[in-house]
């Protein structure tokens, strides 16, 4: 009679446990991922020039703010840049362009150009002349302070002749139209 | 023979010594002769007042035509020299036997008058003209090396009675240029570089009774009144006498002067008053539409043509009002001052600056000397010249007026000629809100803007412009 504990025997149970251990480890579900820990990772100061009326509504005043951009992106720069115009001056002297609250207008950027969508509720503003003037030069000089050549004006996403009856919006803006009386 | 040969290196015989001496001089006179017989020399002229060169031929002064191009225009065509030049046409054969050209030999004319008289001829390949038959066609004095103009001088104003229309002569010594408009039923002829004594004529002509000559700076200025429904009509006659510009005025004659012209005689204001909706309790809310209401109705009682963008409280669309814009002659926007937070009052008149919107007016800019264009759209000047008479007359009411260039304004930059936005004060102001409240104070300022208008419209007309 041959001996039920062989050799052969052992080494073959040894491996059928292995075999039975290896097939439930694969049937196993995977381990759920954690999810990442959410930063707000990125986020830096910026300092920008922007540009309010003086309480007069004849000249410009220059006042440097900090914002905060995620990257060092011109758009994002510059769009955070006229949030901040929208937000108003920080420091006394100088008069917002549009009501505390406001829509915050939309920028882009191809090559040297800007482009700014006015939100539609900028038409209904109660403006005369300078006023028009001021708000439309006070966002122009605050975009082209940093960088590029001039800056187109959409209303709602469309072009338009005028903005509240008195500017001119056929071509864009530069810095020329808008300096110092 | 050997004995009469002569020897070599002997003196040579006393024959061959002076046929060689007759030969050197029949040379020398062959050359003297030469250049006798080119009986040209170089000369200075001076040609109305200006030195220029001229050449002498055989006795007679000839000038190339780069150098008459100052004074006259010369052609040629088959074989003859057509000169044209202060009112003149001269017609003048090319002969190329120079000596011959300088005689009487042909036959030259001068306007409708043929005449024999030294004409043109050619050195080479540039062509000469004789100075003296020229000084004789255009009427000009000369002398050799002085070829100068009389200035022109108006001499006589006469005038004829006619049934369809009365005829007015203008005698002059010599020809000019005469330029005409006809502003506002007064015909304006201006006899260009002439002098004249300023005086009055009166006729006996049913449609031209009087006749006015001005002296000018230009020019001699003669004035004279044309009725509604008649017409005119100007000429000139040049003869080697002097010239004479007659000018026909009457209902026998249409009047087909250009439209452009006939907007002259009756120029358009348009005032555009902004809507505004006003947060003062104090300001009547349509105080612009009230003091353009004021301002038309004055202006159209004395004879001006006014339009109003709107009248009811509506705004009209921007495009309605770009083209009122445009069609303008004085075109003037009333607004109110408005901003948030704003520590600003009193008048401000903002002037337009820059570049117009339309590349044509710009382009009409640029050439403001050319004839007409001055009619068709004016510069910067105008607006600052209609500013300044309203800042004027707003003084004299006690309102000291603040003025303020500014570009990219839509309706101001659409209006050819002059243009200004007039801010009659700022809702925000307390002191603004009380003026604009009282009603005699809104008359003073439409009365004000009428006389400025109404000014600067008349001062434009006198002197000739639109």
């Amino acid at each position: 009679m041959r001996p039920v504990f062989s050799l052969f025997n052992v080494l073959a149970l040894v491996l059928l446990g292995l075999s039975l251990l290896a097939f439930r480890v694969v049937q196993e579900p995977p381990a759920t991922p954690k999810a990442p820990r959410l930063e707000l990772a990125g986020q830096q100061d910026v300092n920008v020039t922007l540009f309010f009326s003086d309480p007069q509504v004849r000249g410009f005043v220059r006042q440097v703010q900090a914002v905060q951009v995620t990257e060092n992106d011109p758009v994002k720069l510059a769009q955070a840049a006229v949030k901040g115009w929208v937000s108003g001056p920080a420091k006394s002297g100088a008069l917002a362009a549009v009501p505390k609250g406001s829509a915050v207008p939309t920028v882009m950027l191809r090559g040297d150009h800007f482009v700014v969508d006015l939100p539609s509720s900028y038409a209904a503003l109660n403006y005369g002349v300078a006023g028009e003037r001021m708000l439309l030069c006070s966002l122009t000089r605050t975009l082209l302070e940093e960088r590029g050549k001039d800056v187109m004006f959409l209303v709602g996403g469309k072009n338009v002749d005028t903005l509240l009856g008195h500017a001119d919006l056929h071509a864009p803006y530069v810095r020329e139209d808008c300096a110092d009386e | 023979m050997r004995a009469n040969a002569p020897k070599f290196g002997g003196r040579w015989p006393r024959r061959s010594h002076t046929s060689g001496l007759l030969s050197l001089l029949t040379g020398a006179g062959l050359l003297w002769a030469g250049l006798a017989g080119a009986q040209y020399v170089y000369s200075q002229l001076n040609l109305a007042g200006s030195s220029a060169q001229s050449v002498q031929l055989y006795g007679a002064e000839y000038a190339g035509t780069g150098t008459l191009s100052r004074l006259v225009q010369v052609s040629e065509s088959d074989g003859v020299a057509r000169i044209d030049g202060l009112g003149h046409v001269l017609l003048l054969p090319i002969d190329d036997d120079q000596q011959r050209a300088t005689t009487d030999f042909n036959t030259v004319q001068l306007d409708a008058l043929r005449l024999k008289a030294a004409t043109a001829t050619r050195q080479g390949d540039k062509l000469l003209i004789p100075l003296s038959t020229l000084a004789r066609g255009l009427g000009a004095q000369y002398a050799p090396g002085q070829f100068s103009l009389a200035q022109p001088a108006l001499s006589g104003v006469s005038s004829l009675a006619g049934k369809e229309s009365d005829r007015v002569v203008l005698t002059l010594n010599r020809n000019v240029t005469v330029r005409e408009e006809l502003v506002g039923g007064t015909l304006r002829l201006t006899l260009v570089s002439a002098s004249a004594a300023t005086r009055n004529y009166t006729t006996r002509g049913a449609f031209v009774p009087r006749v006015q000559v001005t002296a000018a700076t230009g020019g001699a200025r003669v004035s004279l009144p044309v009725a509604p429904g008649s017409g005119y009509r100007v000429f000139t006659v040049n003869d080697a006498s002097g010239s004479r510009v007659v000018l026909d005025v009457g209902p026998g004659i249409p009047l087909d002067v250009p439209a452009l012209l006939l907007q002259v005689r009756k120029p358009l204001i348009v005032l555009d008053p902004a809507s505004v909706s006003t947060d003062g309790p104090g300001v009547n809310s349509d105080v612009t539409l009230e003091v353009a209401r004021s301002a038309a109705e004055l202006l159209s009682k004395a004879g001006w043509q006014v339009r109003l963008t709107r009248d009811t409280a509506s705004q009209p669309e921007v495009a309605a009002r770009e083209d009122l814009a445009r069609q303008s002659d004085v075109f003037v926007s009333l607004d109110l001052g408005r901003f948030p937070g704003i520590e600003r009052s009193g008048v401000t008149l903002y002037e337009f600056a820059g570049q117009a919107p339309d590349q044509i007016i710009n382009a009409y800019r640029q050439a403001q000397s050319a004839p007409l264009v001055g009619q068709v759209v004016s510069d910067a000047s105008s607006s600052r010249a209609l500013s300044n008479l309203l800042r004027g007359e707003l003084k004299q009411d006690g309102l000291t007026a603040m003025q303020q260039p500014q570009s990219r304004l839509l309706l101001l930059g659409e209006a050819p000629k002059a243009a200004l936005l007039l801010e009659l004060g700022w809702t925000q102001s307390q002191a603004d809100q009380q003026r604009l409240a009282d009603s005699a104070k809104t008359t003073q300022m439409a009365s004000a803007l009428a006389r400025a208008v109404a000014t600067y419209l008349s001062a434009r007309a006198n002197a000739g412009q639109s």
